[in-house]
């Protein structure tokens, strides 16, 4: 990935930002999204507790990894320390997104796992995992996600929302996008049939085989 | 210089004198504004022998770089001497317009010094300063000073006055303003009218310079679903701070009844902030600037007081001290009482206190009818509360001395009296039961003030609320004593900071967004660190003044019956807090502070 600027970062988070509130997957107070240049020690965060759909370069925070800022006027978001513990735990993530998505986290809610029922939720998404609840804003919750995030792309945080990562912004928002359109999908199968027809084992197999997941 | 006007009046009272001093800018990078710099100049200036009705006594009133800004809920002031009923920190804040007016006129605050020859006030307009003749103001009531003054200056004054009480020392005399506002834990009206001094009337042109309004506008207006999405804000936004009445009660016992006697009460439903709305409320009000409105505009439309309106109309503390306290479940009576504490110019939390002692005495047989001028004081009784608190604004008979504070009254009286007189260090408890939250036992024991309820709010956290930014994650049991020093040091470090600001706690705004506010307000950036690192010294310095009045561990304790006595109904039922649960949450919060075990701060703390 070519090393952007850091204007050019924040100017991304922001639109990622808006892109997300206008699918209803972030709301006016929930969700939050970081980036970070390549091998950096440092991430710029959306603020907390300012009307999501509104977000402006100037309103983001350089954040060091212990959660320090180092620059920005508002208040970090509250989940700065699990996308810190994230950056810690994954230098091939540069990108955060948390969102709210409503379907995927109601499945979760409800027992339902995120089955392959199409080649994205195969290859895109790979394993779903869901985390335990830990009270938002926690360094607990933070430490378990630190345990959960190895190896995927995404995570399922129980009575919260979605959490998806990605080397880059683009990466990150097309899986937790991903994520919502499997599990819509699934639902709205689920509502009609019970037992909802699957991709064909030896298809997930090579799937799987293909992408070493 | 941005949210500082950069200008302190000092008023001299001996020498009729007043002079405008530069803001000093290296403490306001250690001590912010507001109570800070009052607690720092009153460090600094008035000696440990000073008594507080001695003209070297100093009161302070003071406002912060928010004050009177674009951010919300930043229409108070704060002021501080030496406090009658302590001997020691006093302080009190009051909302309002009276805090904007002063930094309209120019002034981030007022020091008043030296005792005035004859009766006086102060006129303040920019930087026109007169010392008037207060002779006909003298003896006049809070409502008709305030009146008479805007009368003779013109409407647009904004006046902070005393009342009868103030002039007569009555320990635990307010400062009201804006018609009902009022500065009156502390008693530091008494010392307002120990320097004879009825009011301050003040008027400003000035604009509040502000760095960045338009960003700060513009933040503002995105996090103002979060701000009124805050629990209390919506509560007190709907009921007024009275709307936290019934929880309280019926969740956790913490509503005092009869004196701290009984946990449970079955008519503490009419005075709850649902029915005060529905019978009582015709109107809500704001203090300058604030989404909330917790004031309640009342009027009585029947019974014997009829007719009576109050502009501000009884709160949380004051529908329990003069209601739920004295098994008084009228209404009507409240307000009334509400009414003649505003008119004498006392503090309803201590003017309720003193009332209940009274009862008890009498219902225990300690004092009868003689002492009370052929009145029955019996619990819930109308006719002795308002008596009683007329007895008291006059001066006279059993209110001569219930006028001296409960603490003082009950070594009047004595004959095993001090058991039941609900104090600590003096100041008067206010309206939460700490058995029903242990750590606001602690709060009590040892805010500087003496029983402060609101220096901390630790029962907020141990209702269950959690504040990430200030590493608060876990809630508190409310029954054990464990982790509740620590707890407690860091709010109290952040409730110096809002008052320092000073920004009205009920908003419900995160830690973490104010140092960008003050960052966009005074052009100076500072973190949520830096802040807290000036509220500990301020809490600290605080305490130094204290600890030069003698006050020492010993006096962090609780009033007898909170140590001995359980409450035997209740959610409450069954708690005390112990002199061993009481050492060790004193032992943890000393150790946590940097104290020595006799509750002494080291020096550097306040450098």
């Amino acid at each position: 990935m070519p090393l952007g600027s850091e204007e050019e970062l924040k100017e991304d988070i922001c639109k990622t930002m808006r892109r997300l509130f206008d699918r209803g997957l972030i709301s006016a107070l929930g969700g939050n999204v970081s980036a970070r240049l390549p091998g950096a020690s440092e991430f710029w965060i959306t603020p907390s507790g300012v009307f999501k759909g509104e977000l402006e370069q100037e309103d983001l925070l350089k954040v060091d990894l212990d959660g320090r800022v180092l620059e920005g006027f508002l208040r970090p978001s509250v989940e700065t320390p699990f996308h810190a513990m994230i950056y810690k735990k994954r230098v091939d993530v540069n990108a955060v997104v948390h969102c709210h998505n409503p379907f995927a986290t109601g499945l979760a809610l409800a027992g339902i796992s995120i089955q392959p029922i199409t080649v994205e939720a195969a290859v895109v998404l790979r394993k779903v995992q869901v985390v335990p609840w830990a009270f938002p804003g926690t360094d607990a919750l933070a430490k378990l996600i630190g345990e959960y995030i190895e190896g995927v792309r995404v995570l399922i945080l129980m009575n919260h929302g979605v959490i998806g990562v990605g080397s880059n912004l683009l990466e990150a928002e097309t899986i937790v996008e991903t994520l919502e359109e499997v599990a819509i999908t699934q639902f709205v199968a689920s509502i009609f049939k019970k037992n909802i027809p699957l991709i064909p084992e030896e298809d997930i197999e090579l799937i799987k085989k293909l992408y070493k997941v | 210089m941005y949210g500082y006007m950069g200008k302190i009046l000092r008023v001299n009272l001996d020498l009729n004198k007043t002079k405008a001093e530069n803001l000093n800018e290296e403490a306001l990078k250690k001590f912010i504004g507001g109570v800070g710099l009052a607690a720092k100049i009153i460090y600094e200036e008035v000696k440990p022998e000073t008594s507080p009705f001695d003209p070297e006594n100093k009161l302070v009133f003071m406002t912060g770089p928010l004050t009177g800004t674009l951010i919300p809920c930043t229409g108070r002031y704060v002021v501080c001497a030496k406090s009658p009923l302590t001997n020691a920190w006093g302080e009190s804040h009051s909302g309002g317009f009276w805090a904007r007016e002063l930094k309209r006129a120019g002034y981030d605050g007022i020091i008043i010094e030296g005792k005035s020859e004859k009766p006086s006030y102060l006129v303040i307009s920019d930087e026109e300063v007169t010392i008037e003749d207060a002779g006909d103001l003298w003896g006049m009531d809070c409502f008709r000073a305030e009146e008479t003054l805007k009368k003779r200056h013109g409407e647009n004054f904004k006046v902070a006055c005393i009342g009868p009480a103030g002039e007569r020392l009555i320990r635990f005399a307010s400062i009201l303003n804006d018609e009902g506002r009022v500065a009156g834990r502390s008693g530091l009206g008494a010392v307002m009218g120990s320097k004879l001094l009825k009011a301050i009337a003040v008027k400003g042109s000035k604009e509040i310079p502000v760095k960045d309004s338009e960003r700060i506008r513009n933040i503002l207006r995105r996090i103002y679903p979060q701000i009124m999405s805050f629990p209390t804000t919506q509560i007190f936004a709907s009921y007024g701070t009275g709307g936290e009445l019934l929880t309280l009660h019926r969740e956790y016992g913490d509503v005092p009844i009869k004196n701290f006697t009984m946990g449970k009460w079955e008519n503490i439903n009419n005075i709850s902030g649902e029915t005060y709305n529905k019978v009582m409320v015709r109107g809500k009000r704001a203090c300058w600037n604030c989404p909330i409105s917790c004031w309640r505009y009342v009027k009585i439309e029947e019974g014997p007081f009829a007719g009576l309106e109050l502009k501000r109309g009884p709160e949380y503390e004051t529908l329990a001290s003069l209601g739920s306290l004295l098994l008084n479940d009228r209404l009507d009576v409240i307000v009334k009482a509400n009414y003649l504490c505003n008119y004498y110019g006392m503090d309803t939390i201590s003017t309720g206190i003193c009332i209940a002692f009274a009862m008890e005495c009498y219902e225990k047989g300690i004092i009868t009818s003689r002492e009370t001028d052929n009145l029955s004081l019996r619990w819930g009784d109308p006719e002795a509360i308002i008596r009683l608190i007329e007895a008291i604004g006059e001066r006279k008979n059993l209110g001569n001395i219930l006028a001296e504070g409960v603490k003082r009254a009950s070594e009047l009286i004595g004959k095993g009296s001090e058991r039941f007189a609900m104090h600590v260090k003096g100041l008067e408890i206010p309206m939460h039961d700490p058995r029903a939250f242990k750590g606001m036992g602690l709060q009590y024991a040892v805010s500087n003030r003496g029983a402060c309820h609101l220096q901390g709010l630790i029962h907020r956290i141990e209702q269950g609320e959690r504040m990430p930014d200030l590493k608060i994650y876990e809630r508190l049991n409310r029954f054990e004593v464990k982790d509740k020093g620590k707890v407690l040091a860091t709010l109290q470090n952040w409730h110096e900071v809002l008052e320092s600001l000073i920004i009205c706690k009920f908003l419900g705004i995160a830690p973490g967004h104010i140092p960008g506010l003050y960052a966009l307000t005074t052009g100076m950036p500072i973190t949520l660190d830096r802040l807290l690192q000036s509220g500990e010294r301020i809490y600290n310095i605080k305490r130094m003044f204290n600890v030069r009045c003698s006050i020492s561990r010993e006096d962090d304790v609780l009033p007898y019956r909170f140590m001995h006595e359980k409450l035997e109904e209740g959610e409450a039922a069954g708690q005390n807090i112990s002199w061993e649960e009481l050492d060790i949450m004193l032992n943890e919060y000393y150790a946590v502070r940097g104290w020595s075990k006799e509750g002494v701060p080291p020096l550097e703390k306040i450098e």
